[in-house]
């Protein structure tokens, strides 16, 4: 636990508010592939922060990170087609409704611990997937909805508002991070992670603060997906729930440093833009140079970049 | 006054019965040992009445209410407390934040950092205040337990075998200790093998064999009657 100070909260907003200029410095429109760049990594951040809070902070390994973004991208989809709701408007819904979905997942699988509780988040993903797949009248099954981009504030849709949209919903999921960090529930979430009997021989209701990782880290992982659908504009089963959002946070966080605010973010920002250009090179070779990153930290560097400082910040 | 009842309890996995009717009244301010061969149900006694495994049958009474269907927290959040045969430290954190944790639950956060300092002295534990508890020798990592179950300020302590791998030396001071714990008022429920300690230490004894009370009252007296002694050496013995 951190000392409870608001000098890294304010470090936070000067980041993001200088860094919410650079469209006006470098232009979206000439460096679209760069905007591009800066988008995915602020979202790989927001999920890897989301996974951390679950996995690192609170020790409950997820596998189902995926179905987490699914169903925060096909509420946004699903309130726009049916409803024609602007897809902004429908964000936030994105985070809330994952949030319900993660109570009645958790419902399920906090009753589990350890391997147990990690393949059970699995195979509920799994199952939501194979529920969107299954009921086209509602959800459009495998052919999928189209998102259609809408201005924000008479803002038109572009890369320079999705970076400064996914730049300030990454620096949200930071701020939880930094606020647990620093509350005492921090211990409790870490102290339930290593020893669960420990803990509730030493009064920690281990349940509630499991439940409380779950749904905040279901709720940035919501607003995750809900910003994936409305930048792809596009969504289908396939993409929404792909297994590509269950492993990249947790490699991300592995490498940046499990358990720590900056770990995360410093994974996604090392890793993510190198990936990218692999991937626009060679399609899949960016999943062989995750792999072969990620072998070399869990053998010479196994706390993650973080790690490498004396204490976790 | 009796801090804990136990009625008819009865606790079996599958087809073993593991503690069979145990009727117990342990008074308040004592220390009650519990011994008894390998498998006699000691552990699993301290497992029920934390809350850990739940009972088959009878009744736990906690200053005379029934806590047989309250959780494992709010049994420590009410007072009755444990420590483990084998360390379950924090391993991951330091000595510090280990006696921290269940203070932060009890008390704002300063007042908790300045009480987890005055345990870490009591407890000899100064020292090795920031250390990490994975670096602790298995005595240190004993005291460490000890630490951490005191800091639940509890009222009724279930102490299971803090003897096990603890060098003499080390022996006296936990005797030392466990006997200032109960001077302070805390009842304690000793489980232990080494015999030396449980006779120097509690006021009351009982000795279970298969789950079952075979002998109870006076730990000298206890210890010299022929069930107890076949129990423990055999027939032969007796």
């Amino acid at each position: 636990m951190q000392n409870r100070s608001v000098v890294p909260i304010i470090i936070l907003f000067a980041f993001l508010i200088v860094l919410s200029f650079l469209p006006l410095i470098i232009d979206p429109g000439e460096y679209k592939y760069l905007y591009n760049i800066f988008f995915v990594v602020n979202i790989a951040a927001l999920l890897a922060t989301s996974w951390n809070i679950l996995g690192g902070f609170a020790g409950q390994i997820s596998f189902g990170h995926a179905g987490f973004v699914g169903i925060g991208a096909y509420t946004v989809s699903l309130f726009h087609y049916h409803l024609q709701w602007s897809p902004w408007l429908a964000l936030p819904l994105s985070g809330v409704v994952t949030l319900l979905a993660g109570v009645i997942i958790g419902a399920i699988a906090l009753r589990l611990r350890g391997p147990y509780f990690a393949l059970s988040t699995l195979a509920l993903a799994e199952v939501t997937k194979l529920i969107v797949e299954g009921w086209r009248s509602f959800t459009q099954g495998t052919q999928g909805i189209v998102v259609n981009p809408t201005p924000l504030l008479s803002i038109p849709s572009g890369g320079g508002l999705y970076y400064v949209i996914s730049l300030w919903l990454a620096g949200f999921g930071i701020l939880c991070a930094l606020l647990i960090k620093q509350s005492k529930t921090s211990y409790f979430f870490a102290a339930v992670g290593e020893n669960e009997d420990a803990a509730l021989s030493l009064g920690i209701n281990s349940k509630k603060y499991k439940m409380i990782a779950l749904y905040i880290s279901s709720f940035l992982a919501g607003i995750t997906g809900g910003i994936l659908a409305i930048h792809t504009g596009f969504i289908d089963p396939s993409s929404g729930f792909d297994m590509v959002h269950t492993v990249e946070p947790i490699f991300l966080t592995m490498v940046g440093g499990i358990g720590t605010v900056l770990g995360p973010v410093i994974g996604a920002i090392l890793l993510v833009p190198v990936g990218e250009v692999f991937r626009s090179h060679f399609p899949t070779a960016h999943l062989l140079l995750y792999g072969i990153v990620l072998v070399i930290f869990a053998r010479f560097i196994p706390k993650g970049i973080m790690g490498l400082f004396r204490k976790k910040i | 006054m009796n801090i804990l009842e136990t009625k008819g309890l009865t606790k079996s996995f599958g087809g073993v019965v593991a503690v069979s009717d145990l009727n117990l009244s342990i008074r308040e301010g004592i220390i009650f040992g519990v011994v008894g061969p390998n498998g006699a149900g000691k552990t699993t006694l301290i497992n029920v009445i934390t809350g850990v495994e739940k009972i088959t049958k009878g009744n736990i009474l906690f200053k005379g209410r029934d806590i047989a269907k309250v959780p494992t927290f709010k049994r420590s959040l009410e007072g009755i407390t444990r420590t483990f045969q084998i360390p379950q430290c924090f391993t991951g954190f330091t000595v510090f934040e280990n006696i921290l944790i269940p203070l932060l639950l009890r008390m704002p956060r300063r007042e908790a950092e300045r009480e987890t300092e005055r345990i870490a002295e009591r407890m000899f534990l100064k020292d090795d205040l920031y250390k990490q508890a994975q670096m602790l020798s298995v005595g240190r990592l004993k005291l460490l337990e000890l630490a951490k179950a005191y800091a639940t300020s509890p009222k009724l302590l279930l102490v299971d075998e803090p003897m096990g791998g603890v060098s003499l030396n080390m022996m006296d001071s936990l005797i030392n200790l466990i006997r200032n714990l109960r001077d302070e008022g805390i009842t304690i429920l000793l489980v232990e093998h080494v015999m030396k300690v449980v006779v120097a230490l509690a006021d009351e004894l009982v000795v279970l064999n298969f789950g079952k009370e075979i002998a109870l009252g006076a730990p000298k007296d206890v210890m010299s009657r022929k069930e107890v002694i076949e129990a423990y050496l055999g027939d032969e013995y007796a």
